[in-house]
């Protein structure tokens, strides 16, 4: 035995040794089977893990899943963010620790499919009692790469024009005349803009920072192309995109005013708690998503009207669609029963346990917010169309004249005028995104022409779709 | 040998443990323990595999193909990667100074012989100690253009505040506002050096005539060097890797318009938004030689500036 004290090296060895144990002891070894015979209760149940939004009106849809499969318990945890970049369920999969199913948003989709990310259930779906007739046909086809389907759509939306009957009274507009053209909104806009002095008391309209239009919903009525059709070759350098956002630039210059000044409103209605800036009365005019209702519900005060968007000169009826799916993640040790419960959450019994859930947390904030009236819920749009027609006979018959009047005008437009927002960003759509958002940004605030941010934007995202390209072509 | 070695070195061994050197040495190793399994276990490995994945194309799902150079090569020619590095550089201009200023201006007021001294140290250390979430959250209440505590102060004054996060200009401001606000952790470590300087050096100082200032330039300075030093390579070190006050206040994205795209940001960006793991790691590996320079360099300076009492071997 030596005599001297613990070498450096001596601990560090027994530290190396040490760490090495706890990493392996870190290591759960995979649970052995159960041997042939071994008595097991004849209704074993299954438990299931999914990753998705989290919160109790989650926990109760999940805890009804029983009534429907006496044998499954659905376990659901926060997948966290879905929107960009998804880290926890591709870190979890790649690592072979994901869950069995999990909600994925629609416009990463086929960015993920491609990868492998989501388990094929072509063979499943083909011999189970669906349809693909049953869903939303922009919505569905959003879940197929490559001629496989790798997941069921659950929700979506629709975007278009809301506008303030009462303040297009007040400066003598017809209140149920919403502007048709972009020279309309303009129009329209300038008699709606009131200040006092230097300061903004109201915007008439705001494009692109208010409600939810991005650049997409402009410059799809403008017919712009995003992609090839062959999805390798982004089109966002198309003089359609560069005119869309010079319109845009202009519009802020002749009926905004300064960007950042009108984020800022913004920000301080919302931090005022005030909501949203049309629900405030602090815009006469939005473009957002069909969600919207459900924000106006609880502000009974504004009388409102909806439209699609306005659309320029030569233009089409046309808007976006976004919204989520249920996937399975590879390596789901149980596929039977994990496209059971993606069959039954986008199906009519998922819907009708996430409305009761809803219609229950109406009730909760009509007491919490002492609300005028009885409590009102205003439904997603369901993709899968059996569900959507049992919401609409379900709930719309408690709702006024303007909510069954968006209803019908939300499913015209998912039925003939949307865009997937799956579809149209193709494989570097997080990239196409983020993209998207710094170009309009860089040319609204002045730090690029529209034709620089545009050619920018073009660069960046094409170099992105090229590397995912080159990945599934050497696969 | 082999009979009479063991004889002879255990009472040895067992007495060197029992020995004031041997306890002091098994103390050492046990309280090191702890970060040295941790290292060992959760870091080392990864700081490994970043070292090696700079070399390559990895997006977690496909093998990793190698690449050589490609990505350094690559991010000479990124516009983000200027911005960020930029970005970065300029809060540790601003930041570091004006933290290290302004945290030992209040260690000096904090210094003095004064009633409920405990109270006033407590209050300037809080900020430090509140988790960078929580005084993100709070600063994007007091930033708030409109209503923020911030630009109401200032109107005070007949001053209309900017729009602070929402503007490129001011947003970086915002952040080193923010930043100097939660050094209280340098102000204790100054405070802790301004303790250790002997009063003798004052008494003698003031009988010479020295008034208060001539103390601080002449005393206080040149012995808090060794402390300033400190802190100043630490706050190098940390700023170069601020993240998540940034990543709150600004949802993630740096912005507006990637002003505030500070460098772990868009190493967050690439590696976990667009999962280019082979590109963020290059970004790391850039960053970690970007520290390790200066750190030498601070170091190799100490010479010139930091005073010490002890005579080097």
């Amino acid at each position: 035995m030596s005599t001297r004290a613990l070498s450096r090296r001596n601990f560090l060895a027994l530290s190396g040794t040490a760490a090495a144990s706890l990493v392996a002891a870190a290591c759960v070894a995979p649970e052995a089977a159960p041997a042939a015979g071994e008595g097991e209760p004849m209704m074993e149940t299954i438990e299931l893990n999914h990753w998705g939004f989290s919160g109790p009106i989650w926990e109760s849809i999940w805890e009804a899943i029983p009534d429907t499969y006496p044998n499954m318990k659905v376990n659901p945890t926060e997948i966290g963010d879905i929107v960009f970049g998804d880290q926890k369920y591709l870190t979890a999969v790649a690592a072979g620790t994901g869950p069995d199913t999990a909600l994925q948003g629609r416009h990463t989709f086929l960015q993920f499919a491609a990868k492998g990310l989501y388990q094929d259930i072509t063979e499943t779906f083909d011999v189970s009692d669906l349809n693909q007739d049953d869903f939303a046909p922009v919505q569905f086809d959003e879940t197929v790469w490559e001629g496989k389907i790798y997941g069921l759509p659950w929700d979506t939306d629709v975007r278009f024009l809301y506008w303030n009957r009462d303040h297009f009274a007040e400066v003598g507009l017809d209140p149920d005349q919403p502007p048709t053209t972009w020279a309309e909104l303009e129009e329209y806009t300038d008699k709606l803009n009131i200040r006092d002095g230097d300061e903004v008391v109201r915007y008439g309209f705001v494009p692109y920072l208010y409600g939810n239009s991005w650049m997409w919903l402009w410059a799809f009525q403008a017919g712009a192309p995003s992609l090839s059709d062959d999805k390798r070759t982004v089109l966002c350098d198309d003089q359609i995109w560069i005119d869309t956002l010079q319109w845009l630039v202009d519009f802020y210059d002749n009926y905004v005013g300064d960007f950042e000044s009108a984020n800022s409103f913004q920000q301080g209605v919302q931090s005022a708690g005030l909501g949203l800036p049309f629900v405030a009365g602090k815009t006469s005019m939005s473009a957002t998503g069909s969600w919207h209702v459900g924000d106006l519900l609880r502000s009974p005060g504004v009388d409102y009207g909806t439209a699609p968007a306005p659309i320029p000169a030569g233009g089409i009826k046309s808007t976006w669609s976004c919204g989520f799916s249920i996937i399975m993640a590879p390596g789901s040790e149980h596929p039977e029963e994990a496209f059971q419960v993606m069959r039954w959450f986008t199906g009519t019994p998922g819907w009708d346990a996430l409305a009761t859930a809803d219609v229950a947390e109406a009730k909760r904030t009509w007491e919490r917010e002492q609300l005028e009236g009885d409590p009102k819920f205003w439904p997603r749009l369901a993709c899968y169309l059996p569900a959507l027609e049992h919401l609409e006979k379900t709930y719309l018959p408690e709702l006024g004249e303007i909510e069954n009047s968006t209803w019908t005008l939300s499913l015209d437009a998912l039925r003939n005028w949307t865009h997937g927002c799956g579809s149209v960003m193709g494989l570097a759509a997080l990239q196409y995104w983020v993209e998207m958002d710094n170009a309009a940004r860089n040319a609204l605030s002045k730090k690029m022409t529209p034709e620089e941010a545009m050619l920018n934007c073009k660069t960046l995202v094409q170099e992105a779709t090229d590397q995912a390209w080159e990945a599934i072509d050497n696969a | 040998m082999a009979a009479t070695t063991p004889a002879l070195s255990t009472p040895t061994a067992r007495g060197f443990w029992k020995s004031l050197r041997g306890r002091e040495a098994l103390s050492f190793y046990l309280f090191i323990a702890p970060w040295t399994l941790g290292f060992l276990a959760f870091i080392l490995g990864p700081i490994v595999a970043s070292l090696a994945l700079g070399f390559t194309r990895y997006d977690i799902i496909l093998p990793a193909k190698w690449v050589g150079l490609e990505n350094f090569r690559d991010l000479i020619a990124d516009p983000l990667f200027r911005i960020s590095l930029g970005n970065t550089v300029y809060i540790v201009l601003m930041a570091v100074p004006l933290g290290m200023v302004v945290s030992f201006l209040i260690a000096l007021l904090l210094n003095q012989k004064v009633r409920g001294m405990a109270a006033y140290r407590t209050g300037y250390f809080i900020p430090s100690i509140v988790p960078a979430v929580a005084s993100a959250a709070l600063w994007l209440y007091l930033l708030q253009p409109q209503w923020g505590l911030v630009n109401g102060f200032l109107d005070l004054f007949g001053i209309k505040g900017p729009t602070w996060l929402a503007s490129t200009t001011w947003s970086k401001p915002s952040i080193i506002m923010l930043m100097v606000w939660a050094s209280g952790g340098t102000m204790i470590i100054y405070l802790a050096g301004l303790q250790d300087i002997p009063d003798t050096l004052y008494e003698a100082a003031s009988i010479d005539g020295a008034s208060w200032l001539r103390r601080l330039v002449h005393v206080t300075i040149p012995l808090m060097t060794p402390t300033i030093f400190f802190t100043l390579v630490m706050g190098i070190i940390g700023t170069f890797q601020v993240f998540s006050v940034v990543f709150v206040l600004t949802d993630g994205m740096g912005g507006p318009l990637n002003s505030t795209l500070v460098y772990l940001i868009y190493v967050y960006r690439n590696a976990f938004v667009f999962f280019r793991m082979g590109y963020a790691s290059a970004l790391s590996l850039i960053l970690f030689l970007i520290i390790l320079v200066l750190t030498l360099a601070n170091v190799r300076l100490a010479g010139r500036w930091v005073y010490s009492e002890v005579e080097m071997e």
